[in-house]
């Protein structure tokens, strides 16, 4: 075997390029850098409401005693 | 997306961030009509599928778009990374799929007794190797790569490549043989 007949097997029956154009294959990389960096701002963003909701669930769980008192 | 979402990911984007993808839209389009022959060539070979060759091509550009590679990058530094993507995604399927080195029976082939011509033979033998040893073939022989360039693909050193190479043509010389085919 030399090395021609080597480089035509392996170039021998690969068919033709069956898939999507560049310009799609770019929008869909594009689609999900989008998605991840909006996911990278959007999770501070989710802990600090969070947080919020914790804060006020510390600040009526602090004042119950204090009602609890009045209402006697 | 909301359009409180959309105008975090424009704000960020008009902030000066880095660039969403590695290349600029057009010259992707270039990239994309200089490459993709040869990539998918290089993917139905190796993987002996012409369904999972389209697959893992479009799965390679997209990482490479979405790469870390800087927009400067030379066509020859992206071809080869592009390549090195594919070469990864290949070896992850064959690590994870049932048979290691079962190639389906989309390409054309036969029995070892049909009276085909020599390139038939060849390329019958060639389904008997390992991906890798075909990986490495194609590199050479079609991509006519460097060694170096060859090294930088498959993650290995350079000074390796000879042999590797020597060992894959060996390896098809002996599939032939034993075939009762002249090697």
């Amino acid at each position: 075997m030399n090395d021609e007949q080597l480089l035509q097997a392996l170039e021998a029956d690969l068919g033709e390029p069956q898939g999507p154009p560049p310009e799609i294959l770019y929008w869909r990389a594009e689609l999900q850098a989008q998605r991840e960096r909006q996911q990278r701002v959007m999770q501070p963003l989710a802990w600090a409401e969070r947080l919020g909701w914790l804060g006020i669930a510390a600040a009526v769980g602090s004042t119950l005693p204090l009602i609890a008192r009045l209402v006697r | 997306m909301s359009s409180f979402e959309d105008s975090i990911v424009i704000s960020s984007i008009a902030s000066g961030e880095k660039p969403l993808l590695a290349i600029p839209r057009e010259e992707f389009a270039r990239f994309h009509e200089a490459t993709v022959r040869s990539l998918r060539g290089y993917l139905v070979r190796v993987t002996g599928s012409q369904n999972l060759a389209e697959d893992l091509a479009q799965e390679a550009y997209l990482r490479l778009l979405r790469s870390g590679l800087t927009p400067d990058a030379t066509h020859e530094h992206r071809r080869g990374y592009l390549f090195r993507i594919a070469t990864n995604l290949t070896t992850d399927h064959f690590r994870s799929g049932p048979m290691d080195e079962e190639l389906p029976s989309e390409l054309p082939g036969g029995t070892a007794n049909d009276n085909l011509d020599r390139q038939e033979d060849v390329q019958r033998a060639l389904r008997e190797v390992s991906h890798h040893d075909r990986a490495l073939l194609w590199l050479a022989y079609v991509e006519q790569l460097s060694h170096r360039e060859i090294a930088e693909v498959v993650s290995v050193k350079e000074s390796s490549v000879r042999g590797l190479l020597l060992r894959a043509r060996h390896r098809l010389g002996a599939i032939l043989k034993k075939k009762g085919l002249q090697p």
